[in-house]
């Protein structure tokens, strides 16, 4: 009858639930509950309600990058003003930027000419073909001819050579045959006493 | 030889340390330790106090925004996780004031129109209307209902499980106001749980803190 006369005040029950209380407190609340309806349905609903607080869940954190999205929208903010000022950095040398626009360009400028070139070639190429593929044939046929008649020269040239260097033969036998004649029948004229 | 060291006693460096690096030296590296460490309570806490997760993850970067702010308030003696907490619950009061302040001058305005056409993330509404709300969003609504001193000592209670003891040095309060503000907390919050009972089963002394020794 004590205890249902003198509710605990509300906060005693806080520890009651949590902990934290002596055990003497402990027992004397617990006297309490059990002798007053009107506490032990409070402390009922205040259970409830506790209980029921775990339904509200949230979400882990989940994607990293959705959940900084508010710090990564002023990081790329800043990375794409520095990036333009690092770059206007970079490219105030003439001569730097020259090179860098060089080594940009000239590989791709370079195969677009090579390309270009052999086009012209091939077109050049198509053009001129038949023509191409005959003028063999005629230098080919005067080479020959030129030849021939530089081999029939030289066959007559030849020809002419030997029948001189037989004229010349012959004309040194004669000599030579009459000659001798005269060198057989020759008597000194200046001999007094013949040979006896 | 040196790298392995400091990594050991990195490795080996309590909250406290860390905190004392970030506040002597400006220990970048140990700062993002603390913030790896503490960022996903902080937004929890601030989700919760303010019912937006949006709103709860800018309060968590103004939270760590400031704790580098305030880098050489912070004692050594103390434990860091308290002044942490300490700092993440003023700028959700600091927040919720503002919002508070907002509401307020609407109201005073176009109240009528506003709240009748659109009624606030923030509020319970009608008993019809949250009977049919799902748990989670009618609990949450029920919290938010609450005002921001016993909404505090709830979250920090069943959300984050911390010790009433605890809950009184992050408040800065006595422990005997801690208990009085949550005995209010959930009074308030049966009275708007009660009504939408539907048969949400008990499980008797379940969350009922019972001695091994009795």
């Amino acid at each position: 009858m004590f205890y249902v006369m003198n509710h605990p005040k509300p906060e005693e029950w806080v520890p009651y639930l949590y902990g934290g209380l002596t055990p003497d407190t402990r027992r004397q609340l617990k006297t309490h509950l059990d002798n007053c309806a009107d506490c032990r349905g409070e402390l009922q609903r205040w259970k409830r309600s506790i209980h029921r607080l775990d339904a509200w869940k949230l979400p882990r954190a989940g994607n990293p990058l959705q959940l900084l999205a508010p710090a990564l929208k002023w990081a790329a903010a800043a990375a794409i003003v520095l990036g333009v000022g690092f770059g206007l950095g970079r490219f105030t040398g003439t001569e730097a930027m020259a090179a860098r626009v060089r080594a940009r360009v000239e590989p791709q400028l370079r195969q677009a000419l090579q390309q270009q070139m052999a086009q012209l070639v091939r077109a050049e190429v198509e053009r001129i073909s038949p023509a191409a593929l005959k003028q063999p044939g005629n230098q080919t046929e005067k080479l020959l001819a030129d030849y021939i008649a530089v081999n029939d020269a030289r066959a007559e040239q030849l020809q002419q050579f030997c029948l001189n260097l037989e004229h010349k033969v012959d004309t040194v036998a004669v000599n030579t045959a009459r000659e001798f004649v005269e060198l057989a029948t020759y008597h000194p004229p200046s001999a007094n006493h013949p040979p006896q | 030889m040196k790298g392995i060291l400091g990594w050991a006693l990195l490795g080996a460096r309590t909250d406290e340390e860390s905190m004392c690096c970030v506040a002597q030296n400006d220990d970048h590296q140990e700062f993002a330790r603390l913030v790896r460490r503490w960022e996903e309570p902080i937004r929890r806490l601030c989700t919760r106090m303010t019912g937006d997760p949006g709103r709860g993850e800018d309060l968590k970067q103004e939270t760590f925004l400031r704790l580098f702010e305030r880098r050489k308030d912070y004692q050594p003696t103390g434990k860091f996780s308290t002044y942490l907490w300490r700092i993440a619950l003023n700028r959700c009061y600091d927040e919720l004031r503002r919002l508070q302040r907002r509401r307020e001058i609407l109201s005073s305005s176009e109240a009528a129109e506003e709240s009748s056409a659109e009624p606030p993330a923030e509020g319970p509404g009608p008993d019809q209307q949250t009977a049919s709300l799902e748990e989670g969003e009618l609990i949450r609504r029920a919290v938010l209902q609450l005002p921001d001193i016993y909404r505090a000592v709830i979250v920090l209670r069943h959300y984050h499980d911390m010790k009433l003891a605890k809950i009184a040095q992050v408040l800065e309060i006595p422990e005997g106001t801690v208990n009085s503000r949550m005995a209010e907390a959930l009074t308030r919050l049966s009275r708007i749980l009660e009504p939408t009972l539907k048969e949400t089963p008990l499980r008797p002394n379940v969350l009922c803190y019972e001695p091994s020794q009795t």
